[in-house]
């Protein structure tokens, strides 16, 4: 589904050079739950957003089910990420401004093309988080639980085929943390490709590949049976 | 999208109340002040453009070049000059108006209306529309049109054409029929068409000598020009024309027009004839643009600073899979339906406050939406281009973020040095106008309280007055009406003069000599006073003595007399005396007439502040002939009380006689009136434009407060203490309003002092209103800031480094 090859990316500013990523060859399968890990600062999110296409890398190339991403225009790229991707994040940024319901429909209104009706399918993603009986409040009326399951529902209302989690559990205590990684586990089992970074041994346990990276570098890719 | 833009925009509004409110009420404010100023200027500049062809009529006036007098203009001629004009010009088309106070009974009152006589080509100049009758036949003798006003208020209806009105005037009273309805004239006039019928032969005789006398101006006339080319060949053979007709005024053989020339004056021009009332008009439309302005930086302001704290939300959109065009969509509709709910509030303000400003201003503006529609299309298409600069700043740079970056700072970005930069400069100018609006202000505010409470060398309160000129009466009944006054319980004391406050028509003295002096004549002019004159009006007397009968001094009609007159000051000093002292006694020579000065008084100003005081003198005569006004000193009465009680002592004494009883100060109110009434528009906008200056800074501080919260958490954490906070956040605020204040006070001061020059007597400036001005601004800024620097200062660190 996915290949990296060769991915390099070097920030560049007045008078220092940071390498993010450097030579990351990664190659992953449909139906894959990939753990990303490593110590803070050696590329875990450069390399999430660059499979996320919110970034681009300075040298390498990115394909995705054939097509090649690297050189994709802007675009295209904001059609790919409407159609095929879901983004979850750490700090769940969800729209102040908006009700959970509105932030959830929001996954959908950049499609287009859409079969079936908008209302059912968030209606579909809010049941299967569990967040339907707040679908009329306001994120900051939430707590950080329910928020990033919002969140979480909001990346997966238009069912997505890839799944991008940046340290999805690292805001949240273990008991909303579990809760968030048996829904990341059971939409992987629907079928949903899920990438994963995360400080915990024991979340990464349960993936069924372990990535890791230091210094830009991927030093180990572990394949696992699942527990 | 359509739906999701008006969902963000509504949950944004409503979400936060403050911020959509400051910047609602700003910029609705400030198209309010606009649209006001703009309808107001609309009305100055649009007098007479509702007459049919009015490009091609001109108003014949004269320039008066007279020996010691600044050259005036004036739009009045003389009465037989069309007549004149018709000897050498046979195809000349034009009318005079000559206006006659004209009195009509109404059931058992008397009724005092202006009734305008015209010639027979009146409608070939001033085509005006019909709401009865026919244009044939309309002006011929005995037969008189009305407007349909006056048709409703002596006859309750409208078409009245056959019907009979009984109109005493200088001809006597008599029947007219009325030969056809004329529709009501509109507001932006100054042509008064009430009653209108023809200038008959028998009309103008009354003004004997004086229709076909060069020198004399009693009536308007209008000259009909199809093409600009034939006014000027017109124009260019008028000093020629004044030279042939007025040979007999020549004097040493220098040609009559160097002292009196013709001039065609453009009808739409003659309202904004004087050059200060068109540049107040013009800076009253520049106010109304500053406003606007000071508005839409504002509005933009608030906008692009309130966008950047939303970098978060349209980077999570951008992983969604928006593209840039979708939220440079977003982003400029919203924009867009703020500034249209704006225009819409601002629509609604000057709706409502538009009867207000009419009824206090005697103005008729009106916001017509289907005449205005070009006005409307413009300012709607101005509002909607502010919203795309409103929206295009962060629809631009918000797009431009780098959503990767964006989630992964724990701060949104801030648009940057140049964002800072603009924003900046923008509460530089905002405050600036601001300041000058203030000192402006402050300024007109007290030329204005000034005028009012000048010295006009008589007293001005517990006076009253009323001109006793209407033909049916006669010297017997202006004496029993003064004997009747000075009975009236209050009234201390009544005299009569031919001249009085707030009255324009004046009579030049001609040219005054001392004897023996062979230098230039002296223009004078000159006034008939009756007994007790000086002491009802409360005149200061600087030497000798004032006119009464005691000492003999009633004027002969003899040409070669010797009478005895009193000087005003400015009089003495036109003459060439140094001192009052030097004056008394001394014999002026007015022709073959002498005129010995028997006292000098401070003037009497009884004209436009804005005029300079006229050289006077004043002779005495027991009765006046003609143009009687009479004046009541009372004291220790409450003046409706007066009035009415003045009012029923004249109706017993004069009951066929309307009474036109006015107080000195209403009367000269004409001449403080069209400044007030600009004032007023000019402090609304001036003060519009600081609140939406205010609040614009404090949306501005809010901003910046809330983007530095992290910043103050940290520092605090680092034990900085609140003090320290305050200042650096209240100190970067205070530049901008410094530097505003440097650019305000030389323009504020520059504008003042060239609208204060056109006063004959005006204040002066000093340093307090740039210091109240900038004080206060600076204080406002202070405060603001202060006030949320102080809530940052005082919340828990905890909470805003938590909430990252
Ligand atoms: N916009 C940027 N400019 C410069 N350096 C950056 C930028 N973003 C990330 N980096 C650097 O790249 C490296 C990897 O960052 P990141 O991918 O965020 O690490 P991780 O998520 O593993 O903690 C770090 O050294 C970081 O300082
Ligand atoms: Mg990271």
């Amino acid at each position: 589904m996915i290949a990296l090859k060769h991915i390099s990316r070097l920030y560049r500013s007045d008078e220092i050079e940071t390498t993010a990523l450097l030579d990351v060859n990664l190659s992953i399968n449909r139906g894959e739950f990939v753990a990303i890990m490593g110590p803070s600062g050696c590329g875990k999110s450069t390399l999430l957003n660059i499979l996320g296409t919110i970034d681009r890398p300075t040298t390498g190339a990115y394909m995705f089910e054939g097509a090649d991403l690297a050189t994709m225009s802007e675009a295209g790229l904001a059609e790919h990420r409407a159609n095929h991707l879901g983004f979850i994040f750490q700090s769940f940024n969800l729209v102040d401004d908006l009700t959970i319901r509105e932030n959830i429909e929001l996954g959908l209104l950049y499609r287009k093309n859409l079969s079936g009706s908008r209302k059912a399918m968030v209606e579909e993603a809010m049941d299967q988080v569990g967040i339907a009986h707040r679908a009329r409040h306001y994120p900051h009326q939430l707590s950080g639980g329910q928020q990033q399951r919002a969140a979480i529902a909001r990346a997966i209302v238009g069912a997505p085929s890839l799944l991008l989690a940046d340290e999805p559990t690292g805001n949240l205590d273990s008991e909303n943390g579990h809760q968030v990684m048996e829904i990341l586990k059971s939409l992987n089992a629907g079928g949903v490709t899920v990438i994963m970074v995360t400080h915990s041994q024991s979340q990464a346990d349960q993936a069924s590949r372990v990535v890791n990276i230091l210094d830009g570098r991927m030093v180990l890719s572990v394949n696992r049976v699942p527990a | 999208m359509i739906k999701n833009t008006l969902l963000t925009f509504y949950r944004v509004t409503v979400r936060h109340p403050l911020y959509a409110g400051l910047n609602l009420l700003g910029l609705s404010f400030g198209i309010a002040v606009f649209v006001t100023l703009s309808l107001y200027a609309h009305f100055e500049t649009s007098f007479e453009s509702w007459v049919p062809n009015a490009d091609k009529i001109y108003d014949v006036g004269i320039l008066w070049t007279l020996p010691g007098r600044p050259a005036q203009q004036s739009t009045t001629s003389m009465g037989g000059m069309l007549d004149q004009m018709h000897e050498d010009y046979p195809d000349l088309v034009g009318t005079r108006i000559l206006e006659f106070n004209a009195t009509v009974h109404l059931g058992s009152d008397v009724v005092q209306e202006k009734e305008q006589l015209v010639d027979p080509d009146f409608f070939k100049l001033f085509d005006l529309p019909l709401a009865a009758g026919s244009k044939q036949g309309a002006l011929e003798p005995g037969r008189i049109m009305l407007t349909e006003s006056m048709a409703r208020k002596y006859f309750g209806r409208v078409d009245v054409v056959g019907e009979t009105l009984r109109l005493s005037d200088d001809e006597g009273a008599l029947n007219y029929t009325v030969s056809a309805v004329l529709r009501d004239i509109p507001r932006n006039t100054d042509r008064n068409f009430d009653f209108v019928r023809l200038l008959t032969p028998e009309s103008h005789k009354l003004m004997n000598d004086y229709w076909m006398h060069w020198g004399s101006a009693s009536l308007l006339t209008f000259v009909r020009f199809d093409t600009q080319a034939e006014a000027d060949h017109f124009q260019a053979g008028l000093d020629d024309f004044v030279d042939r007709k007025g040979a007999s005024e020549a004097r040493n053989g220098v040609p009559y027009h160097t002292s009196e020339s013709l001039h065609l004056l453009k009808l739409r021009n003659l309202h904004l004839r004087d050059k200060q009332s068109a540049a107040a008009v013009v800076t009253l439309a520049l106010v109304g643009l500053l406003s606007f302005f000071v508005a839409a930086i504002n509005f933009i302001n608030l906008s692009t600073a309130r966008a950047g704290m939303r970098a978060r939300e349209v980077a999570v959109r951008r992983t969604l899979g928006a593209t840039r065009g979708d939220l440079r969509l977003q982003f400029l509709g919203e924009a867009l339906l703020m500034t249209l709910a704006a225009l819409i509030a601002g629509l609604s303000i000057v709706e409502l406050s538009l009867p207000i400003i009419n009824a206090t201003g005697g103005l008729g503006l009106s916001l017509d939406y289907r005449h205005q529609a070009g006005f409307l299309a413009l300012l709607t298409g101005g509002v909607l281009v502010l919203g795309l600069l409103a929206g295009i700043y962060p629809a631009m740079v918000l797009s431009g973020f780098q959503p990767a970056q964006v989630l992964a700072s724990s701060r949104s970005p801030s648009g940057g040095r140049f964002g800072m930069r603009v924003r900046e400069a923008l509460v530089v100018v905002q405050f600036a106008v601001v300041i000058a609006f203030f000192v402006l202000t402050w300024g007109f505010e007290r030329q204005i309280d000034h005028m009012k409470s000048a010295d006009l060398g008589f007293q001005r309160s517990g006076l009253m007055i009323v001109r006793a000129d209407d033909p049916a009466m006669t010297l017997a009944s202006v004496q029993s009406v003064i004997t009747a006054f000075r009975q009236v319980p209050g009234v201390s004391l009544a005299s009569v003069s031919n001249y009085a406050p707030g009255d324009e028509s004046y009579t030049s003295g001609g040219n005054i000599k001392l004897p023996g002096d062979t230098g230039a004549e002296t223009n004078l002019t000159y006034a008939a006073v009756g007994p007790d004159f000086f002491a009802t009006y409360g005149a200061r007397l600087v030497v000798g003595r004032f006119l009464d009968e005691a000492h003999g001094d009633e004027t002969p009609v003899a040409e070669d007399s010797s009478e005895t007159i009193v000087i005003g000051r400015k009089a003495m000093q036109s003459i060439g005396f140094r001192t009052p002292e030097e004056a008394l006694g001394k014999t002026l020579r007015q022709g073959k007439r002498a005129l010995q000065i028997v006292g000098v008084i401070e003037d009497l100003n009884f004209r436009s502040p804005k005029d300079e005081t006229l050289p006077m003198f004043y002779y005495f005569h027991r009765e006046l002939k003609n143009n009687q006004i009479v004046a009541i000193r009372y004291d220790g009465v409450a003046e409706p009380e007066m009035r009415r009680r003045l009012t029923d002592a004249w109706r017993q004494a004069v009951p066929d006689v309307p009474a036109k009883l006015v107080s000195a100060d209403e009367n000269l109110d004409q001449y403080y009136k069209p400044d007030r009434n600009r004032s007023n528009l000019f402090s609304a906008g001036a003060v519009v434009a600081a609140l939406v200056g205010c609040i614009g800074l404090y949306g501005m501080a809010a901003f910046t407060a809330s983007r530095r919260m992290l910043e103050v958490a940290v520092r605090k954490v680092l034990g900085a203490s609140r003090r320290m906070l305050i200042s650096l956040l209240v100190g970067s605020f205070l530049r901008p309003v410094l530097i505003a204040n440097l650019v305000a006070v030389p323009v504020a001061y520059l504008v003042l002092s060239k609208w204060l020059i056109q006063f004959n007597d005006h204040i002066g400036i000093t340093a307090v209103p740039f210091l109240v001005g900038g004080g206060t601004a600076i204080l406002v800024a202070a405060a603001t800031v202060g006030m949320l620097a102080w809530n940052a200062a005082n919340s828990a660190p905890g909470r805003a480094l938590r909430s990252e």
